[in-house]
């Protein structure tokens, strides 16, 4: 009995072992050995990003590759037929937001912070002023906003009749009581910043002492359509970009009553700041299931016309199940994008019943070396340069990490070809004109990089195959990012580049950092800025491109602390009144793009397009930027349905 | 002729006397036979067993099986060549399989021990002793018990800074121990009241000797039994825990981290092997441990014995 | 009897007080806070470090705990964070869901395990029996969410397109629905996670049923009965049934407290929203008021689950009293 047993162990094992090298490939194809660079895939020359610097080139390479992905998917979807009129059955437009979260459903501008809201509200409300494609103040909204010639007051004047949703006339002074809301010592939202220059409004402080019964700053004319807005200095070049200057505006005939009754604190409790808000735009909210879906209804006195649809229900869809969802036809257009990771099933799956349409998205990663600390000083905090002479101060371990990458493969891989990896620190989705097509990003090279450590004197590798620091002692560097799906994939790959090029990068902590972990050590505190020297985030960039929200020297997301007398002349130039001069910018931006090249502060990481699913019975979804389309709800006015039902996937 | 009876007797009594009870393999051999499922079980599982352990030790120490290779991601058992090809990262499923499969027994196995052992002291203390200790101890238990362990579990895995196994291993302890607890001291609650536990505490024999010669072979059929089935919960819950992301960290894989490929449509339908093997083994695992266990928890309660 | 219950609502009060500081002390040492998720290049430091400041999130643990259970014996339980609203709104808005989705998947755990618990113990040793004892154990070995995934591919409209795709309630029928039609759609959206919830209670009491059946078929009473000639059916409906289902009855408070608990992962899956999802959602926006006041929530039906099981055991077997 016992011997046998003692045989059936021993065979099994046998059985496993054999399993297990059967089931495995040759060891050879997968192991990197970091002592012999291996050259990887090309370097590069494919897209017409190479090396090559006498060539002068008109666009910019990698916007070349950009736009062709963007063709893939037009900006304009149109699907012909005749539409279905008001009135008609089945003249519902059906929205899926894709999310992983509930929506809080506060639908008041002032109290909003939840982004799942903040589209939600668009397709109630908007700003009163319109963009133009560049971001900038347009002509064709409710109101025309114009600047004094020393920019220190803002005029709006109404130029249509603008009715709130229960009939109401819409004037200037329910902007004011905005302001009132926001500039009130107890507001408890967090729209009280510079950014939309409210501190510097003449009379704020007076009115958040209680000294003031109204803020002295805005003048209202008599017939309340017109209104200026008084600063105590003078504007700096980003006002003239949308979300800068606040134009949303609170109906105070609505809401005032309410702030009586609960206080400016608590605005947000009650149901008229949420599922009986109010607002003056295209749709009107009529039913709302809390966190999971709201049904909207046609607004009849919309200034710009009444949508084509009916009603318009908007629902918050799992990503994973939203293009199931779409090839099931149980809804017509995606507000919010796709994101990229599920984009292969609309490929593998390939429905009939729906398309896609693109845009160049606004989502852009770094990847920050940290080269500075935060210093406190009387002010606040300073970057200053490290003081360790840690390797990473070397420029060109920062220009051969930088070269290192293959994003291409990335790109191609984990985002499905929806990117390309970046041409330059500035993004196509804000600053297109400004791109230089000469200054060209951190493509791949392995030789390059190879070549540069070699010039610069890092020849000497140690026992393990790495490369020595300058003096002879081993060198290496902590690496920290965190925890999303994107880097799960990535970062093995970063890490088996950079060891390709002998340097020796290592995950601090071992393993990915949980986000809030990874906020407060890194973004929102220096406490690992003495040990992790390199780190990716990413931000989604607002309309302004200008750099001193993300690199200035006293701003926590300078997350490189970069800091340079020439890096802040810089910045200083491109925020300064003299900006306010387009060539004076150009010029500014142009050497901004040098500088961040030449000095490899931060490698940016990818240019990419969102897209969006339209199904065949959504008559138009047109995402290019003309002026009076820029924001959903002035697009969904044009959505007409040429079906009563939805069409349903027949593969 | 009465010599005979006698000497017959004595010889009976002899037998009687020095005969011991079958022992608890006997009986769960006897069990076995008659449960066709439980016998084909036991063997299924420590085959399974002795080949991810097995299969793991000889794959770490030879090759990287947890290198990306995103190239190479998705690929097919055609394409690959290799018998369960690639997942998303690149890493070629097969070799995987076995680590992720040793890492999550190795979880549930240190799990269930620990607990065990916790629940064997804490129990077996309760149970005995009685009165105010017991009191006092199931008091703990109780507040204990009515933490919502899922919760919890969560909210302490947002915490950490590193999510290492150990840390893993100790929040599912911390959780699991209670029933054990509760289970050992019902069982030694009965045991002490019966009278072989009093013919020795009046016969003066020190408490410990008790304790571990005499109680707790007694309760060993109840405990092992439960042991395997609660192997088949820790399973389940680390899986579980894992499949929602709040599980081991990037680079330990275990069967619920590979089951994560099954919430995406595009892997559901057209990649079945990124998932589907480990499903399968998370399957045959689980319920071959119940089967067995269900065979020895019959042994452990003879009104269910197969007589 | 009734003083045992008096005693053990009692004891329940320190416990629960014991649970919340722990959940407390927890929570406050999360990287991280309710302001975290604002990070946004135009929102200067100091502003959220004003904002903690008004928040009163600077101040140390035990002060916020005591303002804490403070506010909760005056009726305040705090406010959100991340929804700017008292918490009890929050709670409120998701509680029926919860409990809907619960009752609903108890009745379902009834409905499926007890004709299949009485079947399984009436014919045991038969092919029917192997047969659902096979269908336990794989339900069992089937971690709840393979089973949830399986059941959204399988019944939603990506697959058969018998039950919709997640949510509560369709927006559109409760605009323009009557009260009966909403209902019933509000029972259509519920009915897959509840199968899915149910499937794993529905094991426990098969097994508990099938053995209980299983122990009456051969006991005393019962030869006694047949000996007499009292016909099968009399025998099994009068004596082995209603003896099996008490114990089973005794079950239905950790059924509750299971179901309530185990609602978490079903919910996240379902894209349900209950308050599972608003756990989940508040430790990820770090919105611990709403957070620390669900725990404890759950916790006290925890406990009142267990109070539940041991007194209707009490009063159905007087073989059992508490001591």
């Amino acid at each position: 009995m016992k011997k046998h047993r003692f045989l059936t162990i021993l065979a099994m094992l046998a059985v496993s072992i054999f399993i297990a090298a059967c089931a495995a490939p040759a060891v050879d194809e997968v192991a990197v050995d970091p002592v012999d660079p291996v050259v990887g895939g090309g370097n590069g020359d494919d897209n017409g990003v190479g090396p090559d610097e006498t060539v002068v080139h008109s666009i910019h390479p990698a916007l070349v590759v950009l736009d062709q992905i963007s063709l893939r998917y037009p900006q304009a979807v149109n699907n012909p037929g005749p539409i279905l009129q008001p009135g008609d059955t089945g003249n519902i437009i059906r929205a899926a937001q894709p999310t992983t979260t509930t929506f809080p459903g506060i639908f008041e501008r002032t109290m909003q912070s939840e982004a799942q809201d903040g589209t939600i509200l668009d397709l109630n409300t908007s700003a009163i002023v319109s963009l133009t494609p560049e971001f900038t103040w347009g002509t064709q909204g409710i109101a025309l906003i114009s600047f004094a010639p020393d920019y220190t007051w803002v005029q709006l004047d109404m130029q249509y009749d603008v009715y709130w949703h229960d009939g109401t006339p819409f004037t200037l002074d329910d902007l004011v009581f905005a302001y009132e809301i926001i500039t009130h010592p107890d507001y408890t939202g967090i729209r009280f910043v510079p950014a939309h220059f409210f501190p510097i409004i003449v009379g704020v402080d007076e009115w958040r002492d209680g000294t003031a019964d109204h803020i002295s700053g805005l003048v209202l004319s008599n017939n309340n359509r017109t209104l200026r807005i008084y600063y105590t200095e003078p504007l700096p070049p980003g006002a003239q970009f949308g979300g800068s200057i606040w134009l949303q505006p609170t109906p105070r005939h609505w809401l005032e009553p309410v702030i009586e009754e609960l206080g400016v604190a608590n605005l947000a409790d009650h149901a008229r700041a949420r599922h009986e808000a109010v607002g003056f735009g295209p749709w009107i909210i009529d039913t709302v299931v809390p966190g999971e879906s709201v049904l909207f209804r046609a607004n009849d006195n919309y200034h710009r016309g009444r949508p084509l649809a009916d009603y318009l229900l908007f629902e918050g869809v799992h990503f994973d199940l939203v293009l199931s969802a779409m090839r099931e036809g149980l809804f017509d257009v995606t507000i919010g994008f796709v994101p990229a990771a599920n984009y292969e099933e609309h490929v593998l799956f390939n429905a009939n019943n729906y398309t896609m349409a693109s845009w160049v998205g606004p989502g852009q990663g770094f990847m920050y070396f940290r080269t500075g600390t935060m210093v406190p000083d009387e002010y606040g905090s300073l970057a200053t340069p490290r003081d360790d002479n840690h390797p990473i101060q070397n420029l060109a371990i920062r220009r051969a990490l930088s070269h290192a990458m293959d994003q291409e493969l990335k790109a191609i891989t984990i985002q499905n070809g929806l990117s390309t990896p970046a041409g330059n620190i500035l993004n196509p989705f804000n600053a297109r004109q400004h791109i230089d097509p000469n200054v060209l990003g951190f493509f791949f090279d392995l030789d390059l990089a190879n070549s540069i450590l070699d010039e610069a004197g890092f020849t000497e590798r140690g026992p393990d195959g790495y490369r020595l620091n300058l003096d002879g002692s081993p060198m290496y560097f902590n690496f920290a990012a965190n925890d999303n799906s994107f880097n799960q994939q990535a970062v093995p790959t970063y890490l088996q580049n950079w060891s390709n090029i002998g340097l020796d990068v290592r995950l601090y902590t071992g393993d990915l950092i949980e986000w809030n972990t990874f906020l407060d050590n890194v973004l929102l505190s220096d406490n690992w800025s003495e040990t992790v020297h390199i780190f990716i985030s990413n931000w989604s960039l607002g309309f302004n491109p200008a750099p001193h929200g993300l690199w200035g020297s006293r701003v926590p997301f300078n997350l490189s602390r970069h800091t340079s007398p020439t890096f802040d002349a810089i910045l200083d130039d491109i925020a300064s009144q003299d900006a306010w001069n387009p060539e004076f910018l150009s010029d500014a931006y142009y050497r901004w793009q040098v500088y961040m090249y030449e000095n490899a502060v931060a490698a940016p990481m990818f240019w990419g397009v969102q897209i969006f699913a339209v199904n065949h019975r959504l008559q138009g979804y047109d995402l290019t930027r003309v002026e009076g389309r820029i924001n959903i709800p002035e697009q969904t006015i044009f959505w007409g349905l040429t079906a009563p039902v939805a069409y349903v996937n027949t593969n | 002729m009465e010599q005979n009876t006698i000497s017959l007797e004595n010889k009976g009594l002899e037998m009687a006397l020095s005969t011991k009870p079958p022992s608890l393999f006997v009986l769960f051999w006897r069990e076995l036979k008659h449960d066709a499922f439980a016998f084909i079980s036991l063997f299924v599982l420590i085959f399974v067993i002795v080949a991810v352990y097995a299969g793991a030790f000889f794959l770490t120490s030879t090759r990287d099986v947890m290198s990306n290779n995103l190239i190479n991601q998705n690929q097919s058992p055609q394409d690959s060549g290799s018998l369960l090809g690639t997942d998303s990262n690149g890493r070629y499923v097969a070799p995987l399989l076995f680590v992720a499969a040793r890492n999550s027994l190795n979880i549930s196995f240190a799990v269930t021990g620990i607990s065990f052992i916790i629940g064997l002291v804490v129990g077996v203390t309760s149970g005995f002793y009685g009165g105010k200790i017991d009191n006092t101890i199931m008091r703990i238990v109780d507040t204990w018990t009515m933490i919502p362990a899922l919760m919890f579990i969560i909210a302490m895995i947002s915490i950490a800074d590193q999510r290492t196994v150990g840390l893993f291993i100790l929040f599912l302890t911390m959780f699991t121990w209670m029933a054990r607890t509760r289970l050992v001291r019902a069982a030694a609650l009965q045991n002490c009241n019966m009278d072989y536990i009093n013919a020795s505490k009046t016969l003066g024999t020190r408490n410990s000797v008790i304790i571990f010669r005499e109680m707790l072979p007694n309760l060993v059929d109840i405990v092992v039994a439960n042991f395997v089935l609660s192997l088949a919960a820790s399973i389940g819950m680390e899986t579980g825990l894992s499949l929602l992301g709040f599980g081991l960290g990037m680079e330990v894989p275990s069967l619920g981290t590979m089951l994560q490929a099954a919430l995406q449509p595009v892997n559901l339908q057209f990649r079945w092997w990124t998932w589907a093997p480990a499903l399968i083994l998370v399957v045959i695992i689980m319920l071959c441990i119940n089967f067995v266990g269900n065979a020895l928890q019959r042994v452990a309660d003879p009104k269910q014995r197969y007589q | 009897m009734y003083k045992t219950i008096l005693r053990r609502f009692l004891v329940l009060i320190p416990q629960l007080f014991l649970i919340s500081v722990v959940m407390f002390v927890l929570a406050v040492n999360m990287p991280g806070d309710a302001l975290s998720g604002m990070l946004d290049p135009n929102l200067p430091l100091a502003t959220i470090e004003q904002m903690r400041e008004d928040m009163g999130l600077n101040l140390p643990w035990y002060q916020r705990y005591i303002n804490w259970v403070g506010g909760m014996l005056v009726g305040d339980f705090g406010r959100s964070t991340a929804h700017m609203q008292p918490v009890l709104d929050v709670i409120g808005e998701r509680i029926w869901n919860t409990f809907s989705l619960g009752v609903y998947s108890l009745f379902l755990t009834y409905l499926i395990a007890i004709p299949l618990g009485v079947l399984a113990g009436k014919h045991s040793g038969t092919a029917l029996d192997k047969a659902i004892i096979t269908y336990a154990f794989v339900a069992l070995a089937m971690p709840t969410l393979v089973l949830g995934i399986v059941m959204i591919f399988l019944f939603s409209p990506i697959g058969l397109g018998w039950f919709p795709l997640g949510g509560s309630v369709s927006a559109v029928v409760l605009s323009t629905g009557t009260p009966f039609e909403i209902f019933l759609n509000q029972l259509h959206h519920r009915t897959l996670p509840a199968i899915s919830l149910s499937l794993v209670s529905t094991i426990t009491i098969i097994f508990m049923l099938r053995a209980n059946v299983i122990d009456r078929k051969a006991s005393d009473y019962v030869t006694l009965a047949r000996s007499k000639g009292v016909p099968s059916r009399t025998i099994f409906g009068k004596h082995i049934l209603r003896n099996s289902l008490v114990p089973v009855a005794s079950h239905i408070g950790l059924a509750i407290a299971f179901t309530f608990g185990g609602a978490v992962f079903i919910e996240m899956i379902f894209s349900y929203p209950g308050m599972g999802t608003l756990f989940l959602d508040s430790i990820n926006r770090r919105d611990f008021p709403v957070a620390n006041v669900i725990v404890m929530f759950f916790a006290f039906l925890t406990a009142l689950g267990v109070l539940l099981s041991d007194i209707i055991l009490t009063i159905v077997d007087p073989r059992i009293r508490i001591r």
